[in-house]
């Protein structure tokens, strides 16, 4: 039973309360709809349930108006019908019986249209059946030719040709029965490859003499090709179709279509119920078909050239992308020699292919015995000359065979023989300001496998465009919304339009597969959202699902093509699609189905798929980054690393779009290389102008530079191309806040909410911008965001760790900081918790509890010794509490595993050092460590709750103190304070009001008696606000009795 | 294998019934060449609406078979319920065969607005339609009937009353609450 009927149990086993729905129901239908509520009112009285099942029920009357009227039968058969318009022409027929014939299966045709395999009943054997299209069958004279000339064809009982058994026609439907033949189509045989020279001249022979014996008959095929032409499993040719031409009108209306006539519906229509067969025939048409000539057998044997040369080379000698291309290249083109194509050809085939191929027809073979006997010949000459290789060692047999291997195996005409498409005209190209919108795949398989999984491959591989701008997943949610719709709508092709309609986008993108017996068939299709115009549209097969990412891949870099994009890039920027991705099929299902939960649910709801995907094709370097990426958000830098570097070392397994992207966060976030990481993106900029996270990512270096202006501008640039990603809009606060651009960081902060947009640093620069207007309610209300949180609530208590620490609360900060590490701890983010430990354990440092300072930070190496972070945090910890040992082995340590860290090298481990040769009393080498810092040291540490602690510049300070230059030391620490923006509620934007005191304290003692007057006071007023600063702190906190102590001296 | 003759119908209707299965195998070509039939004007562009709404669905597929004359009212009567049934079970069997199946969490996929536009009109998956009729059965069990009888089987009001013995009227007031009430199952359950 169905859920709902479930939940409404109480229906079932209450007939009184549904009789009396029942009887209100019809009651309300008889009054006026405006009058129903108030009468549902007096009649219901209290019972609500009844009253909500009427007004649920009377909801739905509108809309079940037309709702099942038509018969169910109807109803399907239109479905079938549907069914068999879409690519596939497949109203199931399997045991079905037509005529004395039982369907037993569908026939992997190929070309051949839809073929079946049945049973004939009367006979007890198996045929081939094949459906013709209801235009033909409705044709009598037309239909009647045909039947004359199967017969007669049919009656020369010709090996190489397919017997026809009967010509019949059931319920309007006109079906042709003929000999069941095991093996598969020349065109299949050929598969993109060239046949090997043997097979070539026995196939070759055999259709001539078919060929022969048809055309003293009288009977021209018109339609010779490789679709056409079946090769049993014993390796005969056997030729299909004889007299079909004919009859189907395409014949010779291909070159009014061609010339640009109206007929483009009609054609479309055929292409629809047998996939590729017009398109097919056109490469294989004399000059005299293109012309729409009279024929005669002398198409047929031109026709045959063209097969010849393509089982020669594996290639068309006439090909082009549209129908115009090819009709000219028939009529006017030289094809490239055979010879040069395979080397291993013999010359003489060559020169047989050329004479078939001649434009003027009497200039070309007269007939096809004559063809036959030259290809006789040829194959004596072969075997003659295989006799001498047993002498000569085989150089012969070898030789053909060579490009067997020279030719990737996934040669795409493998897949798309006959592809069908058209362009209505140039000028509705799309331009490189346009963005398409991708619908969802209409997936007729049945097979779950291709849900999703297509989009997503066909959005990777468009991606690689740096032309094509698809409208990314955040805006088509944004517009949904818009429309009143779930995130989680099916794009289906209705949807998608008002989508790109309502986006501003120029077209949108639909996609289809469809089973044909073991084939698929793939159909893209590109429509102008405003006109509904049909840009472009591309239809495919591929062999098998292994094969189904290459087809689309191929499919896509034609389409691309027909889009508007430059050959040159298409060309360029074309890595196959399994290999951009992944070739497990489940693989790149679970990836797309985590791309499809972070945008339906939110971070972190893609972690378990990306990481199915990685487990399902351990080479797949997307899934790794994305796996990176996501423990990048979520600030376990230690895991993202590790995935990431994943991704690098697979990054050749991608597109290159990809590869950019993945090199860049890979210098960015695990070797830490800033300079390569900005380059990478740079260029990544460069390529791909449209990329969102190439400004973000190196809006995101300059920040760790200290350069925030120019982070935020390049950053509102990410803004821009992606206002959907809550990511850039955080960084721009970050920056602005760093700049003390209070008031423009809350503009942003809200300029995402208006996008219903919200994520944990956006609460965090709220904090921030009101601890700095010291509104404490204002920071306990964006506290409320974080509490509760799992896996943000610890951000939240460092915060306010921070804040108490910052006013000298000791006590309070670190029961908040306990907090904050057990909820890391509960998150498992490990990392984040050792992080705030060691941040805590320089406080107590800092603030003169030696003791306490080198017990939370051997704590916090305890709990991650893999994260940098807390390790360098650490490290300058145990130098300040005077542990040098412990902190000289850490920085060591650091320094190898971190070689090439820019930040590292150059900002923890100067600062590291700078302390520890204060240990030494060594302030000299101090300030010399601390040069190395000085270009960065403003710059954004990723890892920390606020923008920087500014380290360097606060151990300068205390250097300069040493060395007894009170003016420097005066700077540095009121640098700190002039840049509260980065510093936020750290504990050195406190303790640096006492570091401006003390140097001006130093200046008083060691200056001229008119300067230290002035410099008393500069002290006395520094201390003043110091302890104003700590007037409630906790009293026994070293520091503030020293300073308390300093300054009764002072005064 | 020929479809089976009038006679040969009726029998394999009275088997089936009795609970043959294989009776059931015979019979489903039968309702397939039908459904082929629908298929066929339908991509011929023909809407069968007309034809297939006007002439009972029944009549067209089994009443040219049977010998009308032949059987009494009862009969009749009973003849038309077992034969919506048997369209029922055909139909959904072959729903679920093609894979017009509801997927996750019971989202109606198949809808014609992904197809091309051959013959437009947007129809309800027949296999959660089939799922909410059960429960519907649970609830009224005559209304599932006239369901039954008047979409699957294709009979007409009259004719739907005439099996069910109540008044034209009342089957109207049913297939009119079973319509609200299976279209409200459908799109809660979506």
């Amino acid at each position: 039973m169905a859920p709902a009927g479930v939940e409404r149990g109480e229906l079932s086993v209450d007939p009184e309360l549904w009789r009396r729905v029942e009887d209100l129901y019809h009651r309300a239908l008889e009054l006026d709809e405006s009058r129903r509520a108030e009468f549902l009112e007096c009649s219901c009285r209290d019972d609500r349930l009844l009253r909500s099942e009427v007004e649920s029920l009377l909801a739905h009357e509108k809309a079940a108006e037309h709702f099942i009227e038509s018969p169910a039968l109807e109803m399907m058969g239109r479905l079938v019908a549907n069914e068999a318009m879409i690519p596939e022409d497949g109203a199931n027929l399997i045991g079905a019986t037509v005529s004395h014939y039982r369907i037993v299966e569908k026939l992997a045709g190929g070309g051949m249209g839809v073929v079946y395999k049945a049973e004939d009943t009367s006979l007890g054997r198996f045929v081939a059946l094949k459906f013709l299209p209801d235009n033909v069958a409705q044709d009598a004279r037309a239909l009647e030719r045909f039947r004359r000339e199967a017969r007669a064809a049919s009656a020369m009982n010709h090996p190489n040709i397919c017997t026809i058994h009967e010509i019949g026609e059931q319920n309007g439907k006109c079906f042709i029965a003929m000999e069941f033949l095991d093996g598969l189509t020349l065109k299949h045989r050929i598969a993109g490859r060239p046949l090997e020279t043997e097979s070539l001249l026995s196939l070759g022979i055999e259709i001539a003499d078919a060929l022969d014996a048809a055309h003293s008959e009288g009977i021209v095929h018109r339609d010779i090709k490789p679709a056409n032409i079946f090769v049993t499993k014993r390796g005969h040719a056997k030729i299909l179709d004889f007299g079909l031409a004919k009859l189907a009108p395409e014949t010779s209306s291909l070159s009014k279509i061609a010339a640009g006539s109206t007929r483009r519906d009609k054609i479309d229509e055929q292409h629809l119920t047998s996939p590729g067969s017009v398109f097919g025939t056109v490469a294989y048409m004399s000059p005299e078909q293109v012309r729409a000539n009279e024929l005669d057998a002398q198409t047929d044997l031109f026709s045959f050239g063209v097969v010849l040369y393509e089982m020669a080379t594996g290639t068309l000698p006439f090909h082009g992308e549209s129908t115009g291309v090819i009709f000219k290249a028939i009529l006017d083109a030289t094809p490239p020699p055979a010879l040069r194509l395979n080397p291993g050809l013999p010359p003489k085939l060559e020169d047989i292919i050329n004479r078939a191929l001649e434009k003027d027809r009497n200039l070309r073979y007269q007939h096809a015995s004559d063809i036959r006997d030259e290809l006789q010949r040829a194959q004596r000459d072969m075997d003659s000359g295989k006799a001498a290789v047993a002498v000569h060692k085989g150089r012969w047999v070898r030789v053909p065979k060579l490009w067997k291997f020279s030719i990737p195996v996934l040669a795409l005409a493998l897949l798309v023989a006959g592809g069908l498409y058209y362009r209505s005209s140039r000028n509705k190209r799309l331009t490189e300001k346009d963005t398409i919108v991708l619908a969802d795949f209409a997936n007729s398989t049945g097979d779950l496998v291709f849900d999703d999984t297509l989009k997503t491959a066909l959005n990777i591989s468009l991606r690689q465009s740096p032309f094509l701008n698809v409208l990314s997943d955040a805006e088509v949610a944004r517009t949904l919304q818009l429309m009143t719709r779930p995130a989680s709508t099916r794009l289906t092709p209705e949807v998608t339009r008002e989508v790109c309609q309502r986006a501003g986008s120029k077209a949108y993108l639909a996609g289809s597969i469809g089973s044909l017996g073991s084939e698929y068939v793939l159909g893209l299709k590109a429509v102008n959202c405003q006109s509904g115009d049909t840009l472009a549209q591309r239809q495919v097969m591929a062999e098998s699902k292994e094969k189904v990412l290459d087809a689309l891949g191929d499919a896509t870099s034609t389409l691309r093509g027909e889009l508007g994009e430059s050959l040159t890039t298409v060309q360029k920027f074309d890595v196959p699609l399994a290999a951009a991705t992944t070739s497990s099929l489940e693989a790149l299902k679970a990836y797309s189905l985590g791309q499809k939960a972070l945008n339906e649910k939110g971070p972190a709801a893609d972690l378990t798929y990306n990481q199915r995907a990685i487990d399902l094709d351990p080479n797949f370097a997307m899934g790794y980054m994305a796996m990176g990426l996501k423990y990048v958000d979520l600030g376990q830098l230690g895991r993202a690393r590790e995935y990431i570097t994943k991704a690098f070392l697979l990054r050749e397994h991608t597109s290159e779009r990809e590869k950019l992207a993945i090199e860049a966060e890979y210098y960015g976030d695990v070797t830490g290389e800033m300079d390569r990481a900005a380059q990478t993106y740079q260029e990544e900029i460069e390529r791909y102008p449209r990329e969102s996270g190439a400004y973000g990512g190196l809006g995101n270096e300059l920040a760790e530079q200290g350069e925030y202006e120019k982070a935020a501008e390049i950053t509102r640039q990410a803004v821009r191309l992606a206002p959907d990603n809550v990511g850039w809009y955080e960084n721009l606060a970050i920056y602005n806040v760093a700049l003390q651009r209070f008031d423009e960081a809350r503009l942003i902060v809200h300029e995402a909410y208006a996008r219903k947009m919200d994520d944990s640093t956006l609460h965090s620069v709220l904090y921030a911008v009101a601890f700095f207007g010291a509104d404490s309610k204002a920071m306990a209300e964006q506290q409320q965001w974080f509490a509760g949180k799992p896996a943000y609530e610890n951000y939240g208590l460092a915060l306010a760790s921070d804040a108490e620490a910052y006013g000298g609360h000791l006590g309070k900060a670190r029961e908040l900081t306990k907090r904050a590490v057990d909820s890391a701890i509960r998150a498992d983010n490990h990392e984040n918790g050792a992080l705030l430990q060691a941040i805590a354990a320089q406080r107590e440092a800092a603030y003169g509890n030696p003791m306490e300072a080198q017990h939370a930070a051997a704590e916090a190496l305890k709990l991650a010794p893999a994260g940098p972070g807390a390790a360098a945090e650490a490290a300058l910890a145990f130098a300040m509490a005077g542990n040098t040992g412990r902190a000289e082995s850490l920085a060591q340590n650091l320094g190898k595993r971190f070689s090439l860290d820019t930040q590292m090298q150059s900002l923890w481990l100067p600062a590291i050092a700078a302390q520890l040769a204060l240990d030494k009393k060594n302030p000299a080498a101090a300030l010399h460590a601390l040069q190395a810092a000085s270009t960065i040291e403003l710059g954004n540490i990723a890892f920390v709750p606020n923008i920087s602690c500014l380290y360097p510049i606060y151990v300068r300070g205390e250097a300069y103190l040493a060395t007894g230059q009170s003016n420097a030391a005066a700077g540095e620490f009121q640098k700190i304070l002039d840049h509260s923006g980065i510093v936020w509620n750290c504990w050195t934007g406190a303790l640096a009001h006492l570091g401006v005191a003390r140097a001006n304290a130093l200046e008083a003692r060691t200056s001229p008696v008119a300067g230290a007057d002035a410099a008393r006071v500069r002290a006395l007023a520094a201390y003043k606000d110091f302890l104003t600063l700590w007037k409630d702190a906790d009293p026994e906190i070293p520091i503030l009795k020293e300073a308390k102590a300093e300054y009764a001296r002072l005064r | 294998m020929a479809l089976p003759s009038t006679h040969e119908v009726t029998q394999l209707l009275k088997a089936w019934t009795t609970g043959d299965e294989e009776a059931l195998k015979k019979l489903t070509p039968l309702v397939y060449d039908q459904l082929h039939r629908v298929a066929q004007r339908c991509m011929a562009g023909e809407r069968p609406g007309h034809t297939l709404q006007t002439t009972a669905l029944v009549n067209e597929v089994y009443l040219q078979l049977v010998d009308c004359e032949q059987i009494n009212w009862q009969d009749r009567a009973h003849f038309f319920a077992v034969s919506a049934r048997l369209m029922r079970r055909i139909l959904i069997d072959f729903a679920r065969s093609r894979g017009y199946q509801k997927r996750g969490g019971g989202v109606l996929h198949l809808s014609l607005d992904e197809a091309p536009p051959v013959c437009h009109e947007s129809s309800a998956n027949l296999v959660a339609l089939d799922d909410a009729l059960q429960a519907l059965a649970a609830v009224d069990g005559r209304k599932s009937k006239v369901v039954e009888l008047k979409f699957f089987g294709g009979l007409s009001l009259e004719e739907t009353a005439e099996v069910l013995k109540v008044s034209v009227e009342t089957v109207g007031r049913d297939w009119r609450l079973a319509k609200v009430w299976l279209l409200r199952e459908l799109s809660e359950a979506n």
